[in-house]
């Protein structure tokens, strides 16, 4: 219930308030995939299911059909597929493989997109909001991961 | 969930995303339906970011502009300083130069001019800038043929005077015309004015006159100092054998201008 609180509001942060303010909207720091990320290094693979359930409803939110969907799910799959192969649990193995798969989304999701549509994309936008995303990496693991092992 | 159905699932989505994505399944019209109705979710909270948003970009540029006010006054106040102490040091130069005129017996040959500060309220709408209009009129006691100018340049003689307002023409107005020198030789001529170019009248075939020359008022008494009309744009012989045609173009533009000074004629 109360992860279920924390997944809607960062779903709606993330379509309302993130996507507006970063444009293009998909290069906004992914609030969702970090509490996503969180709930699949705590709990396993009953993950996927939030994250199918949080890439539907942020597609539906942002009329981007699709993209959300596929770039959620294979992250928190991969992220599950890396955290099953690593023996310890540690910050670095939290913190290091979270920010490499947020890097990834979002570069596929500009692939996906550029496939798509023509649009600029400033390099200091992108850096700046990935910077941000692992900043707060850290921030839910000290504050909350680390207190929940 | 076991391992093969997790990584069935997963797979399953993420082809199923990209499919949904490239195939625009967005546009079908039951699939706008539910991307609508989802979509008023969160409609009055992006309504209420916007209006936050908003509402803060308009503080922030009236902060903004406070600021720059403030800036400006204090530009203008130490700009003003510099100027108090400019008039101080003209006028002991004034009072050194009347000292010395008396020592020397020669009589003063210029009086201290007679102006007034005033701002230009109005521009000529038909864009030629034929005339602007000035505050102040009768109620300052501006007269017609007054000399209106900025620092170094003609703006115009006062041609109406209206009882708060008066009416300059300026010197792209064909009404304008004034005593003028150019070029090397401080020859008088005539300048009239003219849009785009004004012209000087009477300049002799044997005048040197070239492209660039500054032409300017000159007061026939002596009284006012020369102020600038504007520089020779065209030299070229004119229908008449015995004279040139030249035509200036006149260096102000009336709508750059905001204070003006007002020189009076009479004493």
């Amino acid at each position: 219930m109360k992860y279920a609180l924390v997944f809607l509001l960062s779903l709606l942060l993330e379509a309302t308030l993130l996507q507006t303010l970063f444009r293009p909207g998909f290069v906004a720091p992914d609030l969702l995939l970090i509490v996503l990320l969180a709930r699949a290094y705590l709990l396993g693979r009953d993950a996927i299911l939030w994250a199918i359930a949080g890439g539907t409803f942020l597609d539906l939110m942002t009329d981007t059909v699709g993209l959300h969907l596929t770039t959620e799910v294979l992250s928190v799959y991969l992220f599950l597929l890396l955290q099953e192969r690593l023996l310890f649990r540690t910050a670095l193995t939290y913190i290091l493989p979270s920010s490499f798969l947020l890097l990834l989304k979002k570069s596929l999701a500009y692939f996906i997109m550029r496939a798509k549509f023509s649009f600029e994309l400033s390099l200091g936008t992108f850096l700046f909001s990935w910077a941000f995303e692992v900043v707060l990496l850290f921030l839910l693991y000290f504050l909350y991961i680390r207190k929940k092992e | 969930m076991t391992g093969k159905r997790f990584h069935l699932l997963s797979w399953l989505t993420v082809l199923l995303g990209t499919v949904l994505f490239f195939s625009e399944v967005s546009r079908f019209s039951y699939v706008r339906a539910v991307v609508r109705g989802v979509n008023t979710i969160v409609a009055p909270i992006i309504k209420f970011k916007e209006h936050i948003t908003f509402e803060l970009r308009e503080e922030l540029s009236a902060y903004l502009y406070f600021v720059n006010t403030e800036k400006e006054n204090i530009r203008l106040r130490r700009k003003l300083n510099s100027l108090f102490l400019t008039e101080k040091e003209l006028n002991a130069c004034m009072s050194e130069l009347e000292s010395l005129s008396k020592k020397l017996k020669v009589p003063p040959k210029f009086k201290r001019l007679r102006y007034s500060v005033t701002r230009i309220i109005y521009y000529d709408p038909s864009g030629f800038d034929l005339f602007v209009i000035i505050e102040g009129g009768k109620d300052k006691g501006y007269r017609e043929g007054d000399l209106v100018v900025t620092e170094d340049h003609v703006v115009g003689v006062i041609e109406g005077v209206l009882g708060s307002t008066s009416r300059v023409v300026t010197p792209f107005n064909e009404k304008f015309s004034s005593s003028a020198v150019a070029g090397k030789k401080l020859k008088r001529y005539i300048y009239r004015g003219g849009y785009p170019l004004g012209s000087l009248l009477h300049v002799n075939v044997g005048d040197e006159m070239s492209v660039g020359d500054e032409v300017y008022m000159v007061d026939r008494k002596g009284r006012i100092p020369p102020f600038m009309i504007g520089k020779v744009e065209k030299v070229r012989r004119g229908k008449d054998p015995f004279f040139k045609e030249v035509r200036v173009k006149p260096s102000v533009d009336p709508r750059t201008e905001e204070y003006v000074f007002v020189i009076r004629r009479r004493y």
